[in-house]
């Protein structure tokens, strides 16, 4: 039980000093490294107090201790992935509005270039 | 007749082509588009083609609206619309860059919306007087999405995934703003259109064999998609009915 508690509460904070390190190279945006230290701190919180673990699972009502740990951590990762999903929805239609735009955008530039002969279009591959 | 002729004579018209690896076939579009009705202006968008479609199009005397990825044939269509409604046209018929719509039937899905009967014409291959000949897995699916749409709008419809489409100005606008993204779109839209109270018109059409290319679509994806589309139109339906803007 020490040596898990061990691992965990390193493993905890290598997830907070990973974090730190993303966010400084701008890897990862504050907004979510919100998320991702709040999620090491707590990890942390259950290595290193003793007793909290199980009083989380009695106040969910569950018996075995670690259940109610892997049960916190399910939710939280469906979670996570329920609202990168919401945010990739809404990156794909902003990128597909975008795309459209420069599409516009190059049809105008070739029409101001030279008005009267057809649109040359450079193609990267020939 | 006469008259709607004269009447569409003096609209900004623009007929949009989606075209993807059309290349083959995108020039003669274009033509007979120009041959049946030289007022429209062209406007061909080039889904990142891996071919010359761009340069083709270009060349055949259409306005190109080269999409620097591929967005599949929705957000195509799309860029189309929103070109049409930054432009200010009045018509815009969406005409296949692979050749199966016949650019003299335009006139046939005019009829309608310049008497003012429509907001939205569909060229439907179903209707008596249309005419197509389907693989029988094809014609179910096309049959189901039809009776599916005419429930949800409570409309009949005969043949929702036509894509030989003609739309007036206010449909136009809610296009470019509000138009499903991805394959099958065009079953999705009808259901959108219809939600935003465009009165929406089937008029037969005959569908050609496909001059160049070939149907993309394995039994995986058709199923993937048709799941897609009915969860789209349940949607649809359970939003709250939107309101075109500058109404």
């Amino acid at each position: 039980m020490m040596r898990i508690t061990l691992i965990t509460a390193v493993g905890a904070i290598a997830l907070f000093i990973l974090t730190l390190e993303l966010t400084r190279r701008h890897r990862l945006s504050e907004k979510y490294s919100i998320l991702w230290f709040a999620t090491s701190v707590a990890i942390f919180g259950v290595a290193a107090i003793p007793g909290a673990l199980d009083f989380v699972a009695e106040t969910l009502g569950i018996a075995y201790a670690p259940s109610a740990l892997l049960l916190v951590a399910f939710v939280f990762v469906l979670a996570l992935i329920l609202h990168l999903s919401m945010v990739i929805s809404r990156l794909s239609a902003q990128t597909a509005r975008l795309a459209q735009t420069v599409a516009i955008l190059r049809a105008e530039q070739v029409a101001l270039q030279d008005p009267p002969s057809p649109p040359a279009l450079q193609h990267s591959d020939d | 007749m006469t008259n709607l002729h004269i009447a569409h004579r003096e609209m900004k018209c623009l007929t949009i082509v989606p075209a993807f690896n059309e290349s083959a076939s995108i020039c003669d579009v274009i033509e007979e588009i120009h041959e049946h009705q030289p007022a429209f202006e062209v406007v061909v968008v080039d889904d990142s083609s891996h071919d010359q479609t761009a340069t083709v199009a270009g060349e055949a005397g259409a306005t190109v609206l080269p999409l620097p990825f591929n967005l599949g044939i929705g957000g195509a269509v799309q860029a189309g619309f929103l070109y049409d409604s930054n432009q200010g046209f009045d018509i815009a018929v969406q005409v296949d860059g692979d050749g199966q719509h016949d650019p003299q039937e335009i006139a046939t899905l005019l009829e309608p919306l310049l008497a003012g009967d429509a907001d939205v014409v569909v060229g439907s291959r179903y209707l008596d007087g249309g005419s197509f000949e389907h693989a029988a897995h094809r014609r179910f699916l096309i049959g189901t999405f039809a009776r599916i749409v005419t429930v949800a709008t409570r409309k009949r419809f005969t043949d929702t995934s036509s894509s030989f489409r003609a739309y007036n100005r206010k449909a136009i606008a809610i296009c470019a703003e509000d138009y499903p993204q991805g394959f099958l779109e065009s079953v999705e839209s009808l259901v959108v259109l219809s939600r935003y109270g465009m009165r929406i018109v089937e008029v037969p059409v005959t569908i050609r064999q496909r001059s160049s290319g070939s149907t993309s679509l394995s039994l995986g994806r058709t199923m993937a998609y048709t799941i897609k589309v009915l969860i789209a139109i349940a949607m649809g339906i359970m939003r709250r009915a939107p309101t075109a803007k500058g109404e």
